[in-house]
């Protein structure tokens, strides 16, 4: 069925056979009547011309006279006469032209249609609707400084609020709004999943203790309203804790590369493409790990996270070893420490300096990876080395077990045209011999700055404190209950449970869009 | 513009505005320079005695940011603490209006490009809307509730889920 001269038309053939395609024409209200237009019988054509024409769908297009213009399931088109008989006249066939070079698959589908030069706009995106009026530019001014759950309720105020939180534009503006108020950082648990997803829970929930796992499992710090994380057993996730949401990340069918015993903690990555306006997943594994002749191979797959799959070009590791720390990403860009027991041992120049390898984030598709010197750490005693972003700025920590410190250096004046002229300083000293053995240098880890009083988050695993950098003086917030549980993976083993504790920041950021529900 | 007026910097010559219902304010250009709107009509020598229309913005919000402006543009350098404490006094005091006008404010504070009312605005109406439900908001802001009861049960549903605190079974033993 379609319109023919401004008139209700239905075109009757049989498909098989290549009978003759009958044409009726509706009068419409005057003569509420079906007409019959035309009978085209295409027997009488030449062969070459019914071959070409031939499809699993025919129909008019319009009428000129007393010809008709005719498409074909394969963006065929063609001429006849209302008196029939005569041969088609075939005006475009695909294969004669450049730009549709080829044959068209036959579809029962209208591919091919008429248009009207014409100056109406075809509209615009939903998101350019509703800012463009001044006053939902306003509201918007004030609702991205709100926590997401505030924000979330308002979206019951009228439609005009609703549409306007509901945009990505919105939700983009919010989570970099909310997040640079000063609040005390909001920490929940990420419980272990059994089977399905991980939940999160809030550390203020004290009738339910975190999930103690036995393997250790870790999960970022938060970049633009999401956080990744892995479990040992291979699960890597993406969640935006605040709103618990979680979104697993399944390795490709042949796999990630990783030694399943191997715990490296340098394996997932969370940055922000502002070119791309998506989260970028890096995922690093160890297919090969030689620490005596210090070869390796490293496998890297990117995901941009609104794309829901592992990007199928071949995407360079960073050109160096990254060592089994925990990434950080700061100034637009991912940081990995470097693992000093796979450089040649001729490259270290000066065995006192730390090395960091970053991507720039900016386009991350492109891998623009950049060598950089951290501080000279290792000048102290033997000890642990971790990237932690801390106030928006990039830092080093380096523990010394002797001593039971823990230093945290801080870049400053790495500008773009003075590459690896970074100044390193000492902008933290942690002394832990007080708190020791509950904090002791080598299994503590920073998780952020309380920016309303500069107190630092200090996270063993098993408790979580405020240190106070001017007094010495540490709060623990929360501490494992039982230390010796049984595992939940039905061994009856006993272990020192750990808990996952991330900090979350004010996001309306979805995986998914919103009102999907995930299972778990 | 005149020869006169040339030498830029002194400050002393009066803007024109016009609101969107016709009245005429004027304004020293130090005062109208604090809109990144107004700055640039004036930097692109759109400023002429007919005055520069402001098509979004009515007298009475006008009014106000006029004031605004010249206050603020009066004491923008080399504040004294007692000059910043007067100013943050005057900012108090200005802000405290009813929605109408704090809601005319918002639009046009952000319509016209004035950072300080902006802020000023932002921060008055978000201290306004924490706190209550989303019908005290439409109360307080004159907003009429366009959803239906069906539309509005499943947004409930939905937030609700969104935020819900899970409490799974203790699996431990």
């Amino acid at each position: 069925m379609t319109k023919l001269d401004g008139c209700l038309c239905v075109c009757q053939y049989v498909r098989r056979s290549g009978g003759p395609f009958h044409l009726w024409l509706h009068g419409g209200d005057e003569t509420a009547r079906w007409e019959k237009l035309c009978c085209i019988d295409p027997t009488s054509w030449p062969d070459g011309d019914w071959r070409l024409i031939r499809s699993r769908s025919i129909a008019p297009l319009c009428m000129y006279g007393k010809k008709i213009l005719m498409r074909t399931g394969r963006c065929v088109v063609f001429a006849v006469d209302t008196t029939g008989g005569r041969a088609p006249e075939i005006l475009f066939r695909p294969d004669e032209h450049e730009v549709t070079a080829g044959e068209f698959e036959d579809t029962c589908y209208p591919t091919l249609g008429l248009y009207e030069e014409s100056l109406v706009p075809v509209g615009r995106t939903v998101e350019e609707i509703v800012f463009s009026s001044p006053a939902t530019r306003a509201w918007s001014d004030v609702l991205k400084w709100l926590p997401a759950r505030t924000v979330s309720e308002l979206s019951l105020v009228c439609r005009e609020w609703r549409a306007m939180v509901t945009t990505d534009r919105f939700i983009r503006s919010h989570a970099v709004h909310a997040s640079m108020l000063a609040r005390s950082p909001r920490v929940r648990f990420v419980m272990d999943p059994v089977g399905g997803l991980p939940a999160d829970i809030d550390r203020t929930d004290e009738v339910y203790d975190p999930d103690i796992s036995a393997m250790p499992f870790v999960c970022s710090q938060p970049c633009h309203g999401l956080n990744v994380g892995s479990f040992s057993r291979g699960l890597d996730f993406v969640c935006n804790p605040g709103m618990d949401y979680h979104e697993k990340l399944p390795v490709p069918v042949d796999g990630g590369g990783d030694n399943i015993n191997d715990i490296f903690y340098g394996r997932i990555a969370l940055g922000y493409d502002e070119e791309e306006d998506d989260h970028v997943v890096v995922r690093l594994a160890y297919t090969e790990k030689n620490l005596e002749t210090r070869s390796y191979k490293l496998r890297c797959l990117m995901r941009y996270v609104k794309r829901q799959e592992w990007s199928p070009l071949p995407t360079p590791p960073p050109p160096r070893p990254v060592a089994s720390a925990t990434p950080a990403y700061a100034n637009g860009k991912i940081y990995w420490l470097v693992d000093r027991a796979l450089t040649p041992p001729e490259s270290t120049t000066s065995l006192t300096m730390c090395e960091l390898v970053a991507l720039d984030c900016h386009n991350a598709v492109a891998c623009h990876y950049e060598i950089m010197q951290g501080p000279s750490c290792s000048a102290h005693g033997r000890g642990r080395v971790s990237v932690v972003r801390l106030q928006g700025a990039l830092c080093v920590a380096c523990s010394d077990r002797d001593a039971n410190t823990i230093d945290v250096w801080t870049m400053k004046g790495n500008d773009d045209d003075d590459d690896n002229a970074a100044v390193w300083s000492i902008e933290y000293h942690i002394e832990l011999a007080e708190h020791s053995p509950e904090y002791t240098s080598e299994k503590t880890t920073l998780m952020g700055v309380d920016p309303t009083n500069g107190r630092i988050l200090l996270n063993t695993e098993q408790s979580l404190g405020y240190y106070d950098p001017k007094t010495g003086e540490l709060e623990t917030i929360y501490r494992v209950n039982r230390m010796c549980q049984e595992a939940n993976d039905g061994s009856g083993a006993l272990y020192d449970g750990r808990f996952c504790a991330v900090i979350c920041q004010e996001s309306l950021v979805a995986i998914r869009s919103r009102g999907i529900k995930l299972s778990g | 513009m005149a020869a006169a007026t040339d030498d830029a910097g002194d400050s002393n010559e009066m803007i024109r505005v016009v609101s969107s219902d016709g009245e005429h304010f004027e304004m020293p250009e130090a005062a109208a320079n604090l809109s990144l709107v107004l700055r640039h009509m004036i930097e692109d020598d759109c400023a002429d005695a007919a005055g520069i229309p402001l098509a979004v913005v009515a007298a009475k919000p006008l009014a106000k940011i006029v004031d605004y402006c010249t206050k603020h543009a009066a004491k923008s350098s080399g504040l004294t603490i007692e000059e910043a404490e007067e100013l943050k006094r005057f900012d108090a005091e200005f802000i405290e209006v009813d929605t109408d006008m704090l809601y005319d404010l918002l639009v046009a504070a952000d319509f016209m490009g004035v950072e300080g009312l902006s802020k000023l605005a932002v921060q008055r109406t978000a201290d306004l809307i924490k706190g209550k439900t989303p019908e005290q908001n439409r109360e307080t802001f004159g907003i009429v509730n366009d959803f239906t009861p069906e539309e509005e049960e499943e947004i409930c549903k939905e937030n609700e889920w969104a935020f819900q605190i899970t409490k799974p079974p203790s699996r431990l033993c």
